[in-house]
């Protein structure tokens, strides 16, 4: 019923790439708020990243256990698309740099 | 709010009179709160408005809006950078979304603010009994939601929520329990809880067909 979103797909997919160059990643982070129901950020998870449902849900879960989730990582621009994706769903996100490895 | 899914997978909702003067009255203000903060009527340059450019650097001051509009990096300088470039295309999303919805309902969201107090205490009330009869207006609203309009409706419904939890203080999970306790804020947490099941709803029943 859904249309995977296939050009953000192939962003994620193509920013993950660039986890091999030399600079570190950045990454974009959801976090655990009271609001939002949990079948809502598998929902957005699912829809705007083009996640099955069992992947959709894991991220969904660590969001809400651990407090947060990286739930993509790649290049800053790629990230920032992201983060204003989630914004436009209410999502709590933030872009950041993942540390030195 | 009953909530039917049809052969062709779009959602035919009913809601009954008091629930859908309460959410159009909702949703105007949403509306209403999102036009404050806009810039873009106010900009005179139309290629700078069609850019989407023209946030604001700075966080907003309201509550409510600054939950819709958070900051995304914790760095103050990248943030706010951030925000003056996606700040009002966020805005416009948000409003095109509300207005989709008001539109769907088809009531006008022109109820003034005291209506919205009574609404609100007798949808309250009807939430402790049941079988309290709908006080006027016996027509319920029927709203047909196709797959295509549902991210308007889950985001609209989201963003109310997020705006009512800014209003009353709801920043963590026990905080839910104890608003619900108040008097003076039980009934907006039940308006907040019941905006929740009918996003669930949606969700649940949008995303089976």
């Amino acid at each position: 019923m859904f249309a995977v979103d296939s050009r953000t797909e192939r962003d994620a997919r193509s920013g993950a790439s660039t986890v091999l160059a030399p600079e570190r990643p950045w990454q974009t982070v959801v976090w655990d708020d009271p609001v939002n129901l949990m079948s809502y950020v598998t929902y957005v998870f699912r829809r705007h990243f083009g996640f099955d449902e069992s992947r959709a849900e894991e991220l969904m879960l660590q969001v809400h256990h651990r407090g947060s989730a990286v739930v993509a990582e790649g290049g800053r621009e790629a990230m920032e698309l992201h983060v204003e994706a989630m914004h436009g769903y209410g999502l709590w996100a933030t872009v950041r740099q993942a540390d030195s490895a | 709010m009953r909530l039917l899914p049809r052969p062709d997978g779009s959602l035919r909702v009913r809601l009954d009179p008091e629930e859908a003067g309460l959410l159009d009255q909702l949703t105007g203000q949403l509306i209403d709160l999102l036009q404050s903060h806009s810039r873009t009527a106010l900009d005179p340059d139309p290629v700078l408005a069609s850019l989407e450019v023209g946030g604001s650097f700075l966080a907003p001051d309201d509550p409510a809006l600054s939950r819709l509009f958070p900051d995304a990096y914790e760095d103050e300088d990248d943030a706010a950078q951030f925000r003056s470039v996606t700040e009002q295309g966020l805005l416009n999303r948000k409003l095109q979304d509300a207005v989709d919805v008001s539109a769907a309902l088809g009531l006008g969201g022109t109820l003034d603010a005291h209506l919205n107090d009574e609404l609100e205490q007798r949808f309250a009330e009807s939430q402790r009994d049941p079988l309290t009869p709908p006080p006027s207006a016996p027509d319920p609203v029927e709203v047909i939601i196709s797959p295509d309009d549902l991210p308007a409706w889950v985001r609209t419904l989201t963003a109310l929520r997020l705006a009512i939890s800014a209003r009353i203080g709801l920043e963590a999970d026990a905080d839910h329990a104890v608003l619900l306790d108040d008097e003076e804020t039980r009934g907006t947490v039940l308006v907040f809880d019941w905006l929740g099941a009918i996003l669930d709803s949606l969700l649940r029943v949008g995303m089976a067909q």
